[in-house]
């Protein structure tokens, strides 16, 4: 795969910088450069790009488009008026790469107040649909795919996430954004240690890794992490995140989802990030 | 493609709290229309109940998204079920919507939420007690713009990518066949047929509704100390706006084109 090292960077998606405390992100490519490399931009091809993603492009800022509106194991859903939509905001915002959450974006038709997340059913057959989604996009695009592992907080399926994912990868043939905060969430659901499973997954294929806090909730005495974007990474993450990075040769790029806070109280994890990654001489990509 | 059907169910577990508690107590009976495999079914059960209510404002959210589709039948109906049981949540008729079988039905299908919901609103306004006239006037109001508010709903989601062909003139052809063949009333066109009087009273609901959510914010916050949710949501929808009433009980109802 011939893919450019992006470097760490933060995302956004439409409306998102309006929130109050919204993260300027042109402002921290300015205050410091080394945390906004690129903008990874979540889109729905009916919402388009905000004013903030669009100043940002206006600037030939590197980028990757992250969709939020495709199921990607339905092959009815990838309908040609969508492409039609994805391939002309590809024009315009002429990303490294296109990547998302590999799951449920909304259940059935896509319709006003169809959108939610699931997981993928993570079983074989699902991997299989899921994969010919995944190269079919690709195909279609002309640009890479790199599937997500989404959050939630009940995961259907006999098997293990990180097995799931590994056989979309393997099939698909593409690499994987590996969503360190999502896999503690599940983890923890799971009962399981955060590292997992790690140890039987193809890490050659993560090409990027997303970092976010999360924060522990409790449901009737259900326990489970809520994926808030908020700069508190947990500990369960950090670990994640510290054995990928040391083990995963081609990583390319890392966003830290903190899309809704302010500059100055996502420093500290930014830091952290980047410390996490010069340790480890395993990513080239960020070698200083 | 079984998955696809069992996601389907996944989703109707997370708006309705009683199916979950089906599913879990009496699987085989609430699935049996599922379409999923006795597998799949064990895979749900695997699963804790608990994680399928922890957001206790989804329902909330939803139904605030459909009430911009469809506000004077949601505030006819709301009123008309206030005047009938005074007990109940005034919003209750309408939050009902996500435990009832259409919902259920249409979900499994894949089918669209609001269109699900605009039928829920015709058929509980059409069962509706008739006690009296002023009943039945606002009843049958209820059901008429519910209809209104429906058959726009499906206007806002035909597919204007395959309009019927035209054909071509040619010398043979018969031109009044011809000419009958190549007009259409635009696809963004429908006909609906509506008691007289309702048309007014459509426009009269809306306005009322305009006043009432200028006057008073549409969405109020609500705080979910359970799972520590601080998400804002609030329904527009209240019995408190002040209803056009007719000046003269029950006229005659006719019939009257509204397109």
């Amino acid at each position: 795969m011939d893919l450019p090292h992006l470097g760490i960077g933060v995302s956004t998606e439409y409306g998102a910088g309006e929130s109050p405390s919204a993260l300027d992100i042109l402002g921290l490519r300015e205050h410091a450069p080394q945390f906004a490399q690129f903008l990874e931009v979540g889109i729905e091809v009916v919402k388009g790009l905000d004013w903030h993603t669009r100043a940002w492009l206006e600037r030939g800022l590197p980028t990757t488009y992250h969709f939020l509106d495709i199921n990607l194991d339905d092959p009815r859903d990838m309908d040609e008026p969508w492409l039609a939509e994805v391939r002309a905001l590809a024009d315009r915002v002429r990303p490294a790469w296109l990547c998302g959450d590999a799951g449920l974006w909304h259940f059935g038709m896509r319709d006003r107040g169809h959108m939610l997340l699931l997981p993928p059913i993570l079983s074989d057959a699902n991997a299989a649909a899921m994969a010919d989604g995944v190269a079919r996009l690709r195909e279609e695009t002309g640009l890479e795919v790199l599937p997500e592992n989404p959050p939630a907080t009940v995961y259907v399926g006999n098997l293990h996430l990180l097995d799931y994912f590994a056989q979309v990868c393997d099939r698909a043939d593409t690499g994987m954004l590996l969503d360190a905060a999502h896999l503690a969430i599940y983890q923890r659901l799971q009962g399981h240690d955060p590292l997992t499973g790690l140890d039987r997954f193809p890490l050659d294929r993560v090409l990027e890794i997303h970092v976010a806090g999360g924060i522990e909730r409790d449901h009737g005495g259900f326990a489970y992490i809520e994926d808030s974007h908020t700069p508190q990474v947990l500990p369960d993450t950090w670990r994640i995140l510290e054995y990928v990075v040391a083990r995963a040769p081609h990583l390319k790029a890392v966003v830290f989802e903190c899309e809704r806070n302010p500059i100055a109280a996502c420093l500290p994890a930014f830091g952290e990030i980047e410390r996490v990654l010069h340790r480890h001489a395993a990513a080239p990509a960020f070698r200083t | 493609m079984t998955h696809l059907a069992l996601h389907h169910v996944v989703v109707r577990m997370l708006y309705d709290p009683a199916f979950v508690q089906s599913v879990f107590a009496r699987p085989e009976e609430a699935l049996a229309d599922a379409g999923i495999t006795t597998e799949d079914i064990d895979w749900l059960l695997q699963t804790d109940p608990r994680a399928y209510t922890t957001d206790s404002h989804r329902r909330a959210r939803s139904l605030g998204g459909l009430l911009e589709e469809y506000p004077t039948s949601c505030a006819a109906l709301v009123r008309a079920r206030h005047r009938s049981d005074a007990g109940t949540p005034p919003v209750a008729v309408l939050d009902a919507f996500f435990s009832s079988a259409g919902f259920h039905r249409g979900m499994q299908a894949g089918a669209s939420l609001a269109l699900s919901f605009g039928e829920y609103l015709v058929q509980t306004a059409d069962g509706l007690p008739r006690a009296d006239p002023a009943a039945t006037l606002r009843h049958e109001l209820a059901a008429a713009l519910a209809r209104i508010e429906l058959r726009i709903a499906r206007l806002r989601r035909i597919a204007l990518r395959s309009l019927p062909a035209i054909p071509e003139w040619t010398d043979s052809a018969d031109s009044s066949e011809l000419e009958r063949a190549r007009l259409h009333a635009s696809p963004c066109i429908d006909w609906l047929t509506v008691p007289e009087g309702v048309l007014d009273r459509f426009g009269e609901v809306r306005r009322q509704l305009a006043l009432a959510s200028s006057a008073r914010p549409s969405v109020e916050a609500a705080d979910d100390t359970d799972d520590g949710g601080s998400v804002g949501v609030g329904v527009g929808v209240g019995t408190d706006f002040r209803w056009p009433e007719p000046e003269t009980p029950a006229p005659p109802w006719s019939t009257r084109e509204f397109h």
